[in-house]
């Protein structure tokens, strides 16, 4: 089963490291067809940001350890597609 | 070229202020109370050096430190468990090559700092007294090239640093160095 869409939360600090390093970084790595880095958060210090990585098979230890060489922080993976087929997630309404 | 210099704003008036500064500081006492006795370029070559060589000793340490201690403040803020983390990834790395691009820029203008005074020395060995209004000038213009950047007040800028280069020299008269 190859993992085609993952959505990670990252921070990172103020000043270092640079979005375009880290969009470099994760590009670098094998399978990565595509990259969106959205910047959610902007703290006194922190910087935390929504990075939605696509691919056909993707390594997700790769991707983090990408990230994470730079600086930065993968504090979660939010949202996993997978499979031959790709699925538009549906969030339940309460 | 231009955008390492403007990166390195610190280190360039590090060197060039403390170049210009310890030349005050050791030739002094030199220059007014032994006039007779030439300022030689191997002097001259001998204080620069050794006033670049303690200046990028101390730009090293201190603005190295200076950075890996905001690291350390980095990790706090993003919740790193383990200290020194950050230190291991390329931006550990990009501190350490921009420390030392700001040694040698810092050690660059820290020689030519202490060195143009004391050439203008050699140049005029009858008036070597022109190696203090050199220096004393160069930080005039210093000033002015600061307030500039800051966009503070010329006159402010150029006399504070007159008035310390002034200290200094007195400094250096009194222990009589070199």
């Amino acid at each position: 089963m190859g993992i085609r869409q993952i959505l990670l939360d990252v921070d990172k600090a103020r000043e270092r490291p640079e979005i375009v390093d880290i969009a470099t970084a994760i590009e670098s790595v094998d399978c990565v067809e595509g990259l969106s880095i959205v910047v959610n958060e902007i703290d006194m210090e922190t910087v935390g940001m929504e990075i939605t990585v696509e691919g056909e098979d993707l390594k997700y230890d790769e991707i983090v350890a990408a990230i994470e060489k730079t600086g930065a922080v993968v504090h979660s993976l939010d949202q996993l597609l997978a499979g031959k087929k790709m699925i538009t997630p549906v969030h339940r309404s309460r | 070229m231009k955008k390492l210099l403007k990166d390195q704003l610190f280190a360039l008036l590090l060197g060039l202020i403390d170049g210009i500064l310890t030349v005050l500081a050791l030739a002094t006492g030199h220059v007014l109370k032994h006039g007779e006795t030439p300022i030689t370029l191997s002097l001259s070559l001998k204080v620069a050096f050794a006033t670049a060589v303690s200046g990028a000793c101390i730009y090293f340490f201190s603005e190295y430190s200076r950075q890996r201690h905001r690291l350390i403040h980095a990790e706090k803020q993003l919740n790193l468990a383990t200290h020194g983390r950050l230190a291991t990834t390329h931006i550990g790395r990009q501190i350490l090559r921009e420390t030392l691009w700001g040694v040698l820029i810092s050690s660059i203008f820290n020689f030519a700092g202490g060195m143009l005074p004391l050439s203008t020395a050699m140049i005029f060995p009858q008036a070597q007294w022109v190696a203090i209004v050199i220096a004393l000038l160069m930080l005039v213009l210093l000033g002015i090239g600061i307030a500039s950047l800051v966009y503070g007040n010329a006159l402010a800028w150029s006399v504070s640093l007159v008035l310390a280069g002034a200290f200094v020299a007195f400094i250096g008269y009194k222990l009589n160095v070199v």
